[in-house]
């Protein structure tokens, strides 16, 4: 009986359904990558995950609102907002051999003259997402705080809603300049080093704390418990290592939501700025 | 005018290859340039209708990327637009022409304003019946270029492989052509020297073979029958070169175009008489005029000819000329030793008869003179006496003046006069003697002129006329004919009187022979020696008791 009762849960927990929610903040592209991390997990805890990609941090947040996402990974910019609004938790953050931070970088041609974010001014210029980060917050601060407006200083800002498609649109030069996530723009210099080859980091901002994998307050504790620990130990063992190393992190660390003030209070100034 | 000169001078060869070439080229290229730019077009028109339609299809999603000016959208949309083959640039506008996407974004920057050029084509993106933005586009012409080279190649390379085969195919015939016009040119080359060359075989059986076989065959014959004519002209040409007689060969004007190695007796050579006619052999200006006179009526002719020789010899020959064909033949015999032997026989004679006259002349005078011999001895004459020294002295006087009149040289000058008119001249002079003799004179007289020497003729017949009236009883017939007869003039005086007995004809032309009482006997020898002067015959008849006939025959 006891057997039978523990088969039982044993297939409640095996048949759990997780869909795992992915933005920007990752190369989407690399499904393949996603596809090895996500069965790693479920090898892990026991539960099947399901890869849900959202075009926008928008859209992720409705996913995660509605119920159709259980898990994310999100840039800090837009967990900042739904800790706040959603009680979204984090599970993990990525760490990479720097630390469990990022930055942004703003990119442009290795031909191009550009020395700083201020020289694309009346120029063609990438953000990813409004709510991203690296790709918006951050560069959109440091003009506010200069007295520019982004969406005026640059002719036009253009939003690729992707750091991985910023990338693209400076190396097929469409825009002349990107700001991009530092973690997605390192693992593209390693899955696609002809891309990066040509361009070059002119100006960074941060250190951010990394971008996090949120869950939603629908999702139960010891689930989250179980998704974290096999997080935190996937550096461990070499199978983990390998996806690790796929994704462009060195591995998985948990860091408390007050370390995001920092992006908080840049959103703040934004949101003062704009009224 | 010089490139056709130029073009005229060409061998058959460039002529053919230039014709092969000019026809490829005036009909292939139009047709390559034809196909290629249709194809071109096509291609054009295909890579339109794909951008058009692929537009078309994607309206929607255009317009919503123009309206939400979502550019990096936009972007990707044109950059696959822009991967359709045969398309370098594709745009999407606005409808103020402000650039949302560029697939070359470094030319048309995204937010600037693109300046109209007539090179971009454009499809209308509408919303409703008015266009919210355009897609603007431009055809990869190299691209067309490219998809087209190949087949350009192939043209070309077709063309040009035509060309080839055309300047190969014109030098081919040529070679075929001019190798058989050159046969044919070596077999006639070869034809005038007398050889014929061995008959080729051509592997074409055209026309031109043809003509090479015919005339082979027929050159063949022709050289035969040459053979045979040279073989017979050799003959005949030693024939006549060995002949002593001149051979002359007149053409239908009687001139010279042959005549054999015998002129050259004479110091003249074929060459200088070719062309030239035969009096340029003959001394005697009438015998020319004779022979031109034969030749207009294609006359024959025959006579004795006094010949040029530059050898400065004098020469004679018998001429005889005869229409031959179209022309005549002439040949001249060498009789000059002939004439020698003649005129030393006739200088024998002479000599003789000179003697045989000294004899008779001086028999005559000393019987003429024998009565004034008696009567010197007398010393005194009676009138008797007299009138025998008056009858001596006329008859001595008679002799004299006859053999003077005999012997008188006279000129041989030739002139144009009426025979008619001669006739009646002589007639008046022995009128009175005729009518005293009451002589029946019959004439039979053709009225022609004569060119001869008219003293002569009329010393023939003076005495030809004056024998006859003295032949003649009283009331004697005399007929007096003159005709013409073939370049010769006849002339007949015939009598009834008692005629000369057989055995005295011989004689009658001797000088001082006479039947007659009173006659001195140098009458008809007179006349023997006037027709030989005007190189005549005469010839006499007679019977005794019925009459005597003489014929006289002269040029003139």
């Amino acid at each position: 009986m006891i057997f039978l009762i523990l088969l039982f849960a044993a297939f409640i927990v095996w048949s759990k359904e997780i869909n795992v929610g992915f933005t920007a903040v990752i190369t989407r592209e690399d499904l393949k990558t996603i596809r090895e991390f996500l069965n790693y997990l479920s090898n892990r805890t026991g539960f099947n995950f399901n890869p849900v990609f959202a075009k926008s941090y928008d859209e992720m947040d409705f996913f995660l609102f509605s119920g159709k996402v259980d898990m994310a990974y999100i840039c800090g910019a837009p967990f900042v907002e739904g800790h706040k609004r959603f009680g979204y938790s984090i599970v993990v953050a990525p760490t990479t051999s720097e630390g469990p931070h990022y930055y942004s970088y703003v990119i442009t041609k290795k031909d191009k003259p550009y020395k700083s974010i201020l020289d694309f001014k009346g120029k063609p210029f990438a953000f990813s997402d409004p709510k991203s980060n690296s790709g918006s917050v951050a560069p959109s601060y440091f003009l506010l705080k200069l007295g520019h407006n982004p969406s005026e200083f640059f002719k036009p800002l253009i939003y690729t809603y992707s750091h991985y498609e910023s990338i693209l649109a400076v190396y097929k030069g469409f825009v002349e300049g990107a700001s991009v996530d530092s973690i997605v723009y390192e693992h593209t210099s390693r899955v696609a080093p002809h891309l990066v080859s040509s361009l070059k980091v002119i100006q960074r901002f941060g250190p951010f704390p990394s971008t996090p994998i949120v869950a939603s307050n629908r999702l139960d504790k010891s689930t989250v418990e179980a998704i974290r620990k096999a997080l935190l130990e996937m550096h461990r063992n070499e199978e983990g290592r390998k996806i690790l190393k796929s994704m462009g992190i060195s591995g998985f660390t948990y860091i408390s939501p007050a370390h995001y003030r920092v992006i908080s209070s840049m959103i703040d100034y934004i949101a003062k700025s704009n009224r | 005018m010089m490139l056709v000169d130029k073009f005229r001078s060409y061998n058959i060869g460039l002529k053919l290859s230039l014709t092969f070439i000019s026809v490829i080229i005036f009909c292939s290229l139009p047709l390559s340039f034809l196909a290629i730019g249709y194809l071109g077009n096509k291609l054009r028109q295909h890579i339109e209708n794909s951008i058009e339609s692929a537009v078309v299809s994607q309206e929607t999603e255009l317009r919503n990327l123009l309206l939400f000016e979502d550019y990096w959208k936009a972007f990707n949309k044109i950059e696959s637009l822009s991967q359709i083959p045969g398309i370098s640039e594709v745009l999407l506008v606005g409808s103020d022409y402000r650039v949302i996407a560029s697939s070359k974004p470094e030319e048309h920057p995204v937010g600037r304003y693109f300046l109209n050029n007539s090179y971009h084509l454009r499809i209308p993106i509408m919303s409703y019946d008015y266009p919210v933005g355009y897609v603007l586009y431009k055809l990869d012409s190299k691209y067309i270029q490219d998809a087209i080279l190949p087949l350009k190649l192939i043209t070309f390379g077709v063309t040009f492989v035509f060309i080839l085969i055309g300047t190969f195919l014109g030098l081919f015939i040529s070679l075929r052509i001019t190798n058989r016009l050159r046969y044919i040119k070596d077999m006639i080359e070869k034809f005038k020297t007398g050889v014929i060359p061995s008959k080729k075989e051509f592997w074409e059986r055209d026309e031109l073979t043809e003509l090479a076989d015919f005339l082979h065959k027929n050159l063949s014959s022709l050289a035969q029958m040459l053979s045979n004519l040279n073989f017979a002209r050799n003959f005949y040409e030693s024939f006549f070169n060995s002949l002593q007689e001149v051979v002359l060969i007149l053409d239908s004007g009687g001139y010279i175009y042959f005549c054999n190695r015998a002129i050259e007796d004479y110091g003249f050579s074929f060459e200088n008489l070719l062309g030239r006619r035969v009096g340029v052999l003959l001394v005697e200006p009438r015998v020319r005029r004779s022979i031109r006179e034969s030749v207009e009526r294609k006359n024959a002719y025959t006579d004795v000819v006094k010949l040029r020789n530059r050898n400065r010899k004098e020469s004679y020959a018998l001429l005889l000329l005869k229409p031959w064909e179209e022309g005549f033949i002439c040949t001249l015999k060498d009789i000059t030793e002939l004439k020698m032997s003649e005129e030393q026989v006739k200088r024998m004679e002479l000599f003789s008869m000179l003697g045989e006259m000294s004899a008779h002349l001086a028999h005559e005078l000393k019987n003429a003179m024998l009565p004034l011999k008696l009567l010197s001895e007398v010393e005194s004459w009676n009138e008797e006496d007299v009138k025998v020294v008056k009858t001596s002295v006329e008859r001595i006087d008679r002799i004299v003046s006859n053999f003077f009149y005999f012997t008188r040289p006279i000129n041989d000058e030739k002139q144009r006069f009426n025979s008619v008119e001669m006739i009646e001249h002589i007639l008046k002079l022995y009128e009175p003697l005729m009518k005293k003799k009451e002589v029946k004179l019959y004439l039979d007289i053709d009225a022609f002129e004569l060119y001869t020497n008219k003293t002569a003729m009329e010393i023939i017949l003076s005495n030809l006329l004056k024998n006859a009236i003295d032949a003649v009883d009283k009331g004697g017939t005399i007929k007096l004919a003159l005709k013409r007869a073939e370049g010769k003039v006849l002339l007949t005086v015939e009598d009834n009187g008692h005629g000369i007995p057989e055995k005295l004809l011989k004689k009658v032309f001797d000088p001082f022979f006479s039947t007659k009482r009173d006659g001195t006997g140098l009458g008809l020898s007179t006349v023997m020696r006037y027709v030989q002067i005007l190189e005549g015959k005469i010839s006499v008849s007679s019977q005794e008791g019925k009459g005597t006939s003489f014929q006289v025959e002269v040029k003139a």
